[in-house]
């Protein structure tokens, strides 16, 4: 047992854990190891490997899979000689014109605006990752993320398709489109975004950024005032 | 790590540290008066010791889930019109059409998903909610456990909705067949936004707050 530390000005190499409000002391962790609070077990942070480079790549993977996924035929349903088709799309714009606009509106969010977001501002944050170069409007963005995957839920609705795939298929026949395919590709990529973006890595390189920004600046201004 | 004599861990609120949810950055924090708010350096997001009101949070949303529990229950999901035959399903009534139809699984899933899920989800909030109030002696490390089970469970009661999403476009021939929503469902997907927002405002340091005091 260590003697009671109190911790000084500087909390830089302190962490607090979320879930109990533990302090800890701050340790290098391994890359791809987690940090676990000894006390409630809940993760305090996860270094990733190659956060940056692996995020670009699921990202740009992800936005190709994108509109194929919601606009394509996901599967069609044929009986007595006639048959429709469903897409992401469809749905929520049938759902719109029957009259259920909440349920679309929450269909909307969850299977079509907040996997795209998570996937463009994961892609913004990997390039000032990757490049380096940080400006102000990046905080907003990485703070929205957790926010944003948190109402993507992509693996549900791949669930959903699954249960009504089997439902329907005693009542008529069942043709599997192209976009099913573009689906699982699209679902796979957002997870693997999501798993492989650091977000602690990111905030502590936007501090770095701007701190040096900030460094830069007054270098200039006094050589400035001596020219 | 860092641990008191008495085998306790330190408690950040204790020494005047609070956590960014947003960026989990720390950070020195004086009292702040009632009317004023703090502000994350980093990310500019609120920073307070607690959730605010969480608990009066919580309960308003959970109570709300509740209310919008029974029509959600009461009243038809979806409608299936085969052959100008059908009639309106309840989230009840469709798991059993689907036993009756020797669809076990699915109607295992869609059991799961819709009915367990949301019922399992309240009463464990509601639990831990109590666990504050009455400042019962539970395992704060078992509530924390609970909570992040919550917390993982409720995005998947959106089954039903998504899957009644894909229905209605698949389903659409006409006069042989077609599905159509029902008001069920729209108190349903109520049921599922205001649990999540329920759980989220939660704070499961108030449990641990229990520990502090009683020493």
């Amino acid at each position: 047992m260590t003697e009671k530390p109190v911790p000084a000005a500087s909390l830089e190499d302190w962490l607090a854990c979320d879930h109990c409000d533990a302090l800890l002391h701050r340790r290098n962790i391994p890359a791809g190891a987690a940090a676990v609070c000894p006390f409630c077990g809940s993760v305090l942070l996860r270094s990733k490997r190659r956060a940056a480079q692996r995020t670009l790549a699921f990202s740009v993977a992800g936005l190709l899979f994108y509109v194929p996924a919601n606009f394509l035929p996901i599967m069609s349903f044929e009986l007595l000689g006639n048959d429709a088709f469903s897409t992401l799309y469809g749905g929520v714009l049938q759902l719109w014109q029957q009259g259920y606009w909440w349920m679309s509106f929450l269909v909307c969010t969850c299977s079509m605006v907040m996997p795209l977001l998570a996937l463009v501002v994961r892609l913004i944050l990997a390039i000032a990752m990757y490049s380096q170069r940080f400006g102000r409007w990046h905080r907003p963005l990485l703070r929205a993320v957790h926010s944003v995957s948190e109402w993507d839920m992509l693996e549900v609705y791949m669930l959903g398709i699954l249960v009504a795939f089997i439902k329907m298929s005693d009542l008529g026949t069942i043709h599997l489109g192209v976009a099913l395919l573009c689906f699982v590709g699209l679902l796979i990529s957002t997870l693997g975004a999501t798993l492989s973006f650091d977000s602690h890595a990111c905030w502590e390189q936007l501090d770095r950024a701007v701190r040096a920004k900030r460094v830069a600046k007054r270098h200039r201004d006094v050589i400035r005032r001596l020219v | 790590m860092a641990i008191q004599a008495n085998g306790q861990p330190l408690r950040a609120m204790k020494h005047g540290i609070a956590q960014c949810l947003h960026c989990h950055r720390l950070l020195h924090l004086r009292n702040i008066p009632r009317n004023q708010r703090a502000l994350c350096p980093r990310c500019g997001g609120d920073v307070s010791f607690r959730k605010p009101q969480s608990i009066a949070r919580t309960w308003a949303w959970v109570i709300t889930a509740m209310v919008l529990l029974v029509p959600a229950n009461v009243l038809p999901v979806m409608t299936v019109i085969s052959l100008r035959q059908g009639e309106p399903d309840t989230i009840f009534s469709g798991i059993l059409s689907l036993i009756d139809a020797g669809m076990y699984p699915i109607a295992a899933v869609v059991f799961i998903a819709s009915i367990v899920v949301p019922v399992l989800k309240l009463v464990g909030i509601i639990v831990l909610l109590l666990v504050v109030q009455l400042k019962l002696k539970m395992s704060p490390r078992q509530c924390t456990v609970t909570y992040r089970w919550i917390e993982f469970i409720g995005r998947w009661s959106m089954l039903d909705l998504f899957m009644i999403s894909i229905l209605v476009t698949l389903v659409d021939l006409g006069s042989i067949a077609s599905i159509t929503a029902g008001a069920g469902a729209t108190a349903f997907a109520g049921v599922v936004v205001t649990t999540i927002i329920a759980v989220s405002s939660f704070d499961t340091r108030l449990i641990w707050d229990l520990e502090t005091s009683r020493e």
